[in-house]
């Protein structure tokens, strides 16, 4: 017996049952599409996270007050200050220490306030911090003096209202400033406006207003930072430097390195996945039920068709082949199906995720802004989409087929 | 044969040794003491009692009796759908009883052809689809099949109904296009329970003029199982059951005298 004809008569079979035929591919088509729709946007946020470190690079390592990363202003006694700088330089294989103020920040910008983060910090950092930085008008000022800037493409050129040019003045509302009750007002000048660049270790760069250290000093009049950027030589000797500090500092302060963040945030999402894919794994462990009974059905109701094709010698395995031949069918039509909704979901998936996971506030050196996942389908994950449902598929349909293929003719043949 | 099919699509060699290499050749059917009983609860009933006989190639043949005598579980023991309790089947010189399900599958494919009183047509092709159906697990491709399902169709004079389903068809018409799929692969043996039993008189004496046709052109040995003494007048051989046993057996003309009609 051809293959071919095989399924000729398993797609004549399915579509002499249309209605049933659908509903049952549709458990394949859910189960298959959410699974795919998890692993592409976990895979995506995965790819996503790493961009976001490669970005910063992986050899820098942020110092912080053990209040924390995840915690806004609250701190235990210990303060960063020019002491820690200077300890910091003398650790070998570090090559640029770079303390900085971080603040929350209103722009006023064609008379609606902006959110921003403004930052104060040695300007010539910026292209050793942030991977391929790159300025769309002026030049960074590197004169340190306590008004000139570089702000962030988002903050200059804001959603609605006017654009701020070069060289205009930045009115900023600042809060979060330490032993500062209200809001501090302070203006600066737009010296460099910088081009478009996204997050990087999830401060989000075109929200930012980065000002000379020395303006944050006169606007905190305090000795203490908010953190202090270490950077490594090269990414081999990051954890070396880590257990110095470590051993430096003990639980004073908090220690950030982009690994941790990477396999802290994986662990979330690792989460995350088993969860949301275990509700999948359900859907599409209901939908092989679905397909058992649904070829069970179709076996009995075929039962006299059976004997037919029995008495004018058809081989018990070609008659399992006929009915296994419908159930792959309605999993080749379930994964192809699945691929195409899973794709759709997987984009709807990825917006939820990045809301959720991504944004952590205030807590970086600027405010995260949540950014869109891209989901990633690689060439393996859409052979899976492929073949796995019709390898389910195929394996629910081996019992009922196996019974039809037992059936005795006479028998058969008698059944009304 | 096929390419795609596995290797044991290829005939059994028992099949093949036997229907070619002897000279004299075989009855096309003998039995030898059958008996067959089937088992309820914990209770045998005997259905066939101990039956033998021996059908010639190219007879026409009638088995009658009453209703639950045992014809029809003798026509499925000599169709090879089922195994007698003892006994042997001798079907165009095979014995079946040592042949497995494959090898009574490809026996009933190559030499056997059924007609049924309730035409057993499959109601969601078409009749040319059905004519088919046979000649799908020797995989034969379509377009030879399709060709000769549509001769066989015509010769039965249904060629402008090919594309009908069987619902679509009058019972007589049922009824041709059942007999064009039994004839389509060219068997030895066509075995037919009660064919004219949901016919009128009519269309009933049009089937028996197929049947007669097919055995005077083809040499084809026909098998009938029928109430209708009118049918039974028309063949060579009539055998009588009863409470499965062999009741009466008579031999109405000779083979070589026969004539259509």
């Amino acid at each position: 017996m051809l293959i071919t004809d095989m399924f000729k008569l398993a797609a004549k079979a399915l579509l002499d049952r249309k209605m049933r035929s659908v509903l049952t591919i549709l458990g394949i088509t859910v189960g298959s599409a959410i699974i795919l729709a998890l692993i592409a946007s976990s895979a995506g946020l995965n790819a996503g996270i790493t961009a976001n470190i490669a970005k910063t690079g992986a050899n820098i390592l942020t110092i912080r007050n053990s209040g924390g990363f995840f915690s806004s202003g609250s701190s235990n006694t210990y303060q960063l200050s020019q002491t820690d700088v200077t300890y910091l330089k003398g650790i070998p294989n570090v090559v640029h220490v770079y303390p900085y103020y971080s603040f929350g920040a209103s722009i006023q910008s064609g008379g609606q306030a902006l959110s921003a983060t403004a930052i104060g910090i040695d300007l010539s950092s910026l292209p050793i911090l942030y991977n391929g930085i790159a300025v769309a008008e002026g030049a960074i000022p590197l004169t340190g003096d306590t008004t000139s800037a570089a702000i962030g493409w988002a903050t200059a050129n804001p959603v609605s209202g006017t654009a701020t040019g070069l060289h205009q003045l930045v009115s900023m509302s600042l809060t979060g400033i330490k032993g500062s009750k209200g809001a501090v007002s302070y203006a600066v000048l737009a010296q460099a406006i910088l081009a478009q660049y996204g997050t990087a270790l999830f401060a989000n760069i075109d929200d930012t207003v980065f000002m000379s250290f020395q303006a944050a000093t006169v606007i905190s009049r305090s000795p203490y930072f908010t953190g202090i950027y270490v950077v490594v030589d090269n990414d081999a000797d990051v954890a070396n430097v880590q257990t110095a500090l470590t051993t430096y500092y003990g639980t004073n302060v908090r220690v950030i390195s982009p690994g941790q963040i990477l396999s802290s945030l994986e662990g979330v999402t690792g989460q995350l996945t088993i969860f949301l894919g275990s509700i999948g794994a359900v859907a599409l462990f209901v939908a092989t039920i679905g397909i058992v009974n649904t070829m069970y059905v179709s076996v009995m109701e075929r039962t006299r068709e059976i004997g037919i094709l029995k008495a004018i010698g058809y081989r018990p395995k070609q008659i399992m082949g006929m009915f296994l031949s419908e159930a792959a069918l309605t999993g080749v039509v379930g994964g192809i199906t699945g691929l195409m909704l899973g794709y759709v979901l997987s984009f709807l998936m990825g917006g939820e995720l990045a809301g959720s996971t991504i944004s952590f506030g205030r807590g970086g050196p600027g405010g995260g802004g949540g950014a869109a996942i891209v989901p990633v389908f690689s060439t393996g994950l859409i052979i899976f989409a492929l073949t796995f449902p019709v390898i389910l598929a195929t394996a629910a349909g081996l019992y009922p087929a196996w019974r039809a293929s037992k059936l005795n003719p006479v028998v058969a043949l008698k059944y009304e | 044969m096929d390419k795609m099919t596995s290797p044991t699509a290829r005939p059994p060699a028992a099949v093949v040794a036997k229907t070619t290499s002897l000279s004299a050749r075989p009855p096309a059917v003998q039995l030898i003491n059958i008996t067959k009983a089937y088992r309820v609860g914990h209770t045998d009933y005997p259905a066939l009692r101990g039956i033998s006989l021996k059908i010639d190639r190219g007879e026409f043949v009638s088995i009658m009796g009453p209703s639950g005598s045992g014809k029809s579980t003798l026509l499925n023991v000599i169709g090879a759908l089922d195994r007698p309790t003892s006994g042997k089947v001798i079907i165009d010189g095979v014995d079946i009883r040592k042949l497995g399900e494959d090898s009574l599958a490809l026996l009933r494919n190559r030499k056997l052809g059924f007609i049924y009183q309730s035409f057993n047509l499959i109601q969601r092709l078409t009749s040319i689809e059905n004519v088919e159906m046979p000649l799908i697990p020797r995989g034969m491709p379509e377009k030879i099949r399709r060709s000769k399902s549509l001769k066989m169709l015509s010769a039965v004079g249904l060629g402008n109904k090919a594309n009908k389903r069987p619902a679509e068809l009058s019972g007589g018409e049922q009824q041709r296009v059942a007999i064009a799929r039994a004839l389509v692969t060219a068997p030895a043996l066509i075995i037919a329970d009660e064919p004219t039993g949901n016919l009128d008189s009519k269309t009933t004496s049009e089937v028996v003029d197929q049947f007669v046709q097919v055995n005077k052109q083809f040499g084809t040995t026909v098998l009938v199982v029928t109430h209708n003494p009118d049918i039974a007048e028309r063949t060579h051989h009539v055998i009588t059951i009863r409470d499965g046993l062999i009741e009466k057996e008579q031999y109405l003309q000779r083979l070589d005298s026969y004539s259509l009609g």
